[in-house]
């Protein structure tokens, strides 16, 4: 099992203020899932990916990686996991605007401290399989959108993590983009078995995926029918 | 070593992303850390050329004299009956020294009486060392021959009513307990800008003081030495005491000490205000950045890692800053050496008194190593201060996830 999350509750505020961005979530994921979470604006769709990548530690359950606890981590650690473990596309790229395509596939590698030989291999095939082997010194204001997500792509691969979370990584792309790096998900998950969960809001892809996770008011339900 | 360089290169790369920010930073610290250096040097060397100015006109730069000469350690108290004898200074240095008495005498016209200092002086080896020369305004300086010539300030010639050529009566006591009375033919005026020195002190040649003050064989006050300011000061030779300038004239130094200090408290003043004008551009740069450090910590950049690559923006940006304020330091130091500023432009023309003399000086500036390096890291300790706040701040919201 890679995530197990076990009655999963995140709230924010308190009293009259109180909000349920998750309730009781009990979610599993194994290996070489490809999974997309589901729902309207404000469902806790993003609060569920920030609690699988530690960004944030639940009001109550458990959330486990691979048997291990994140929510009883420090931050240090928590982030320290990450980088060991996942890899994270944004809705708008955040890529480095001073770094070229090459150097922000490297960063994640260069912040773990793995051999120079290593790191350029793995950057080349990361930057190869997104198609942009011929772009890697260009600047991201060099790049179409399009392309920046496939250079944040390649920067959540590089590494080969056990999970990589993605946020609506196609909201601010084009359909025929959108498409084309839904693909490009799949082909990685397809041939290199990396498990990928991301949100999205775009109902054409859920017949792309493995599995759905549908959320509304912080509670999960599995399906791909509405 | 890699991920040290990558840092490095990335730290340096951002520099660039506001580069009217960065540069007017840059010229801050450029700015802040020339003036510091210049104005160090300018105190410096304004207070070495003054001293030098004043000491060289008649105080010298030290003074040999007999043990007791100053009674109680007060400089301004002297006692004439502790003298020193040539026949102890055969084999004496004399290239830099010269030979002095002060005696404490009435001097007395017609028209009035005028306790006064007398300092009896050789003449000659005067005229090599010392600058007191300068200060003749009327008639002529004194000769080795003379017997009993006098130089008297301009505002003591008016009081007493006595002219070039004029006579005056020298009335004091003698080392023998005699009363000393011998009369005095003004041979020129002196004008130190109307100071105490214009006003209570008169010289003659040491032989006429000698004879006058009746100094047994051939006894003397002191071995004034000029042209040593700073340097290494000898060992007083056997049976006499050494007492540096700064030991008669405690004040001044307390004076140059204070322009020091001062000066020391505006470099940090300054340094304070740059630093902070430093840090609030510092906490805005990295505040727009925010949402790239979350961005970092979410791929999983570490706390230190964050912190780093700032300090070494910061880091860079001093070298930069600093490096060149330095360069400017040097360069307006070197442009003043060569064209040295005149005090007159601070005192509206005016002479500076000092120890009852008027000094109007030109400052000459020096380089003063140790403020190449002491500048430097003042500002550069303040801007690593002004860092904290803001890098401890950005640590804190990189890992907000909102």
């Amino acid at each position: 099992m890679l995530i197990e999350m076990q009655n999963l509750t995140k709230t924010y505020g308190e009293g009259d203020q109180l909000v349920h961005a998750t309730r009781g979530v009990n979610l599993e994921i194994v290996e070489g899932d490809f999974i997309a979470v589901v729902g309207p604006s404000g469902s806790g769709k993003t609060t569920l990916l920030n609690l699988l990548a530690g960004l944030i530690g639940p009001t109550s359950g458990t959330i486990k990686h691979r048997s291990k606890e994140i929510q009883t981590l420090s931050l240090e650690e928590r982030t320290a996991h990450r980088l060991a473990n996942m890899g994270f596309v944004f809705q708008d790229y955040q890529l480095l605007p001073v770094l070229t395509a090459r150097e922000n596939v490297e960063l994640p590698l260069q912040m773990r401290g793995e051999p120079q030989n290593e790191i350029d291999q793995k950057t080349k095939w990361a930057l190869e399989q997104v198609g942009l082997g011929s772009m890697m010194n260009r600047y991201p204001k060099q790049l179409s959108g399009g392309q920046q997500q496939r250079v944040a792509i390649a920067r959540a691969v590089a590494g080969k993590p056990s999970l990589i979370l993605a946020d609506e990584p196609t909201a601010n792309l084009d359909s025929k983009t959108a498409q084309d790096i839904i693909d490009l998900f799949k082909r990685l998950n397809h041939e290199y078995k990396l498990t990928f969960v991301f949100s999205t809001h775009d109902p054409r892809l859920i017949d792309q995926v493995k599995r759905v996770i549908r959320i509304k008011d912080g509670q999960t339900q599995e399906g791909k029918e509405l | 070593m890699s991920r040290w360089l990558f840092l490095i290169k990335f730290s340096w790369r951002n520099l660039g992303r506001q580069p009217l920010r960065t540069l007017i930073m840059a010229l801050g610290l450029c700015f802040g850390t020339g003036y510091i250096i210049f104005a160090l040097n300018f105190s410096a060397s304004g207070s070495k050329e003054i001293v030098n100015d004043f000491l060289a006109q008649y105080t010298g730069d030290h003074q040999l004299v007999a043990p007791g000469y100053y009674p109680d350690n007060d400089k301004k108290k002297f006692d004439p009956q502790k003298t020193l004898l040539e026949s102890n200074f055969q084999n004496f240095d004399r290239t830099r020294y010269t030979q002095r008495i002060t005696l404490p005498v009435f001097l007395s016209t017609p028209k009035k009486t005028q306790g006064t200092l007398l300092t009896g002086l050789v003449p000659s080896q005067e005229l090599r060392l010392s600058n007191v020369t300068k200060a003749l305004s009327q008639g002529r300086f004194l000769s080795d021959e003379g017997r009993n010539e006098l130089l008297l300030g301009e505002k003591l010639a008016r009081k007493i009513g006595v002219t070039i050529g004029g006579e005056v009566a020298g009335i004091s006591q003698g080392l023998d307990g005699s009363t000393a009375v011998d009369l005095f033919t003004v041979v020129g005026l002196m004008n130190f800008g109307g100071g105490d020195m214009e006003e209570y002190v008169a010289f003659t040649t040491l032989a006429s003081t000698q004879e006058f003050g009746v100094f047994p064989q051939g006894g003397f006050h002191q071995w004034v030495s000029f042209g040593t300011y700073q340097s290494k000061i000898p060992t007083a030779p056997e049976g006499t005491e050494l007492v540096p300038w700064d030991v008669i004239l405690p004040e001044i130094n307390g004076s140059i000490r204070f322009i020091d200090i001062f000066t020391w408290i505006v470099a940090v003043i300054i340094v304070v205000v740059i630093s902070l004008g430093m840090g609030n551009t510092l906490m805005i740069t990295f505040l727009e950045r925010q949402k790239e450090f979350y961005s970092l910590n979410v791929i999983g950049a570490r706390s230190s890692w964050i912190a780093v690559s700032l300090a070494f923006e910061v880091l860079f940006l001093g070298i930069i800053g600093i490096g060149t304020g330095v360069l400017l330091g040097f360069l307006v130091t070197t442009l003043f050496h060569y064209y040295p500023i005149s005090l007159k432009v601070f005192t509206g023309g005016k002479a500076i008194m000092m120890g009852g003399m008027a000094i109007i000086p030109k400052i000459r500036l020096s380089h003063y190593t140790h403020y190449y390096w002491q500048a430097p890291l003042l500002v550069f300790s303040f801007l690593s201060l002004s860092l904290i706040l803001p890098i401890h701040r950005i640590i804190q919201r990189s890992r907000r996830a909102d």
